[in-house]
């Protein structure tokens, strides 16, 4: 006995014949559900049901591994045709339910990969105070006469803690630009992994007001300037750029809130209509940015 | 235009080109051209940037009937899919593609046409998209990695129809940098045959991408 799943049901098949099946619902979003399951490597209720009380099931899929035999090389998969049309399942369902399908798939998919970046980020941070740290034991222990061979190791170590930040910024760099195009352009991907990292993902942060993008990463400061007064934030982690932290000091503010209204604008893009929008964006942002030095 | 037409491949001098679908009028794909001609549009077909175009060009001789059924791997953005899907106007391309960001791109070409099934999934599991792919007519890789003629072979032992030709897209770069080409098409071939496989062609795609061939097999 053969158990094959196809997206419309699930079949018991013997010597060309189909002895037994379960359709699945003709909803899309019912068949999407169960490819979904899966593709997560899962046994559908559906499967586990049909094969009660039968012996000697035949798999094709790793996945069904549990209840049947894996032999993907068995001629009679290729000789059996189970043809949706036969059983009254249009192409256009199946169609309609692989768009979906694959829309899920790779949402979840790219949402993993700004969870890559924040580790990446974290990471980053970690080296490099881990660099700090050997950089600062290295001086002081060179300014003593010391043999070559005693400090060789930590230099050792040094060089290749250095070699590992250069490393992991290109991977975040080339990560970032497939991830999130729009807000790498208009402020470099180091800063925008790292806005994404504190924002905690790509729709979280394209979902903040500019203003709350505008000061993430200065939190702490926030936080004391809502207790104890004094003067609020002007700028977080968007202050590492250039337009901003080049200007002279009073018009940083300024640059600093358009700054924060164009990444806004390009982390929606980013997450949601997915369109390069950047051109304009930057366009829009020099000239702005000369308005207000000219002011 | 005069068009020699063979099974949805129009020649016009040295140039190919498409039907474009009825559900696709006026639009473009990548940055090809649309050319109207008694009514009908046709897209042209870049050789330069789908290496489909440039083995047809070289004279890649296989039949694709309006209703095949095609398993492409390596679908990327859906450049050549496209064009497979203007052929087989009643068929379907099985378009598999391992990166998320592509797939987004197919996905947005396959609301526009219906013939294509955008599968995420990585073309060394077969396994992982067997409840969507039936038996098909041909298969067309497109995959530049070491292990191709593996990813291809176990595709065709799953998938391709008793007494059906195959196409696989062969970057020698990419089995060996250190082989002459000739050489790196010569050690997939043999890979291929000895599972069982009859090479029916080999075809070099200069002048319009080097270092590449398009190998044609038959199970
Ligand atoms: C050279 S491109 C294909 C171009 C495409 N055939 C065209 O002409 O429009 C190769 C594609 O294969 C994809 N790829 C690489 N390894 C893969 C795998 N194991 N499974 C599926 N796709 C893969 C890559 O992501 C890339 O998009």
């Amino acid at each position: 006995m053969y158990l094959i799943t196809k997206w419309f049901g699930t079949f018991i098949c013997n010597k060309n014949r189909i002895k037994n099946k379960i359709l699945f619902s003709k909803d899309e979003k019912e068949i999407v559900k169960k490819l979904l399951k899966i593709n997560e490597n899962k046994i559908l209720p559906e499967e586990k049901k049909i094969v009660k009380n039968l012996k000697k099931i035949i798999v094709i899929e790793k996945r069904l591994q549990k209840i049947g035999e894996y032999k993907p090389s068995d001629p009679f998969f290729k000789k059996i045709e189970i043809k949706p049309e036969d059983f009254d399942y249009s192409e256009d369902l199946l169609h309609k339910a692989t768009l979906l399908l694959a829309k899920n798939r790779v949402k979840e998919k790219l949402a993993s990969e700004d969870l890559q970046v924040i580790q990446m980020v974290n990471a980053l941070d970690d080296l490099i105070q881990t660099s700090n740290l050997l950089s600062e034991r290295v001086n002081c222990w060179s300014a003593i006469p010391t043999s070559k061979e005693k400090i060789q190791p930590l230099q050792n170590v040094f060089s290749t803690v250095n070699n590992e930040i250069k490393s992991m910024e290109k991977q975040i760099d080339s990560d970032m630009e497939k991830i999130a195009p729009n807000m790498s352009k208009i402020t470099g991907p180091l800063i925008s992994a790292r806005l994404l990292s504190i924002a905690g993902g790509l729709e979280k942060l394209a979902t903040m007001p500019a203003s709350t993008i505008q000061i993430l990463g200065a939190e702490k400061a926030f936080f004391r300037f809502r207790k104890e007064g004094g003067k609020p934030p002007k700028h977080g982690v968007i202050f590492q750029n250039p337009y901003i932290n080049r200007s002279p000091r009073e018009i940083r503010g300024k640059i600093a809130r358009v700054l924060a209204t164009k990444i806004s604008i390009a982390t929606k893009a980013d997450a949601f209509t997915k369109r390069d929008i950047s051109k304009d964006l930057i366009k829009d942002l020099d000239k702005r940015i000369k308005e207000i030095k000219n002011l | 235009m005069k068009t020699a037409e063979k099974q949805g491949i129009f020649k016009e001098k040295n140039r190919i080109f498409t039907e474009n679908l009825d559900s696709c009028k006026g639009l473009k794909v990548y940055n090809e051209k649309l050319v109207k001609h008694k009514g009908r549009e046709f897209r042209s077909w870049n050789p330069y940037r789908s290496k489909l175009a440039a083995a047809i060009l070289n004279g890649l001789n296989i039949e694709i009937k309006s209703n095949s059924k095609i398993l492409y791997l390596g679908a990327a953005t859906g450049t050549t899919v496209s064009h497979i899907s203007d052929i087989v106007k009643d068929g379907s391309v099985y378009s598999v593609e391992s990166s998320p960001v592509a797939v987004k791109k197919l996905i947005e070409l396959s609301e526009k046409r219906k013939n294509i099934i955008p599968i995420l999934g990585d073309a060394n599991h077969p396994d992982r998209y067997s409840f969507l792919v039936p038996v098909v007519d041909l298969i067309y890789q497109d995959i530049s990695q070491r292990n191709q003629a593996g990813i291809f072979i176990s595709n065709i032992a799953r998938y391709l129809k008793r007494s059906s030709n195959s196409i696989l897209m062969v970057k020698a770069r990419s089995i060996d940098v250190a082989l002459k080409p000739n050489k790196a098409y010569n050690l997939v071939c043999s890979e291929l045959e000895n599972s069982g496989l009859k090479i029916k062609d080999k075809i070099d795609l200069k002048p319009y991408e080097k270092d590449h061939a398009a190998v044609i097999i038959s199970n």
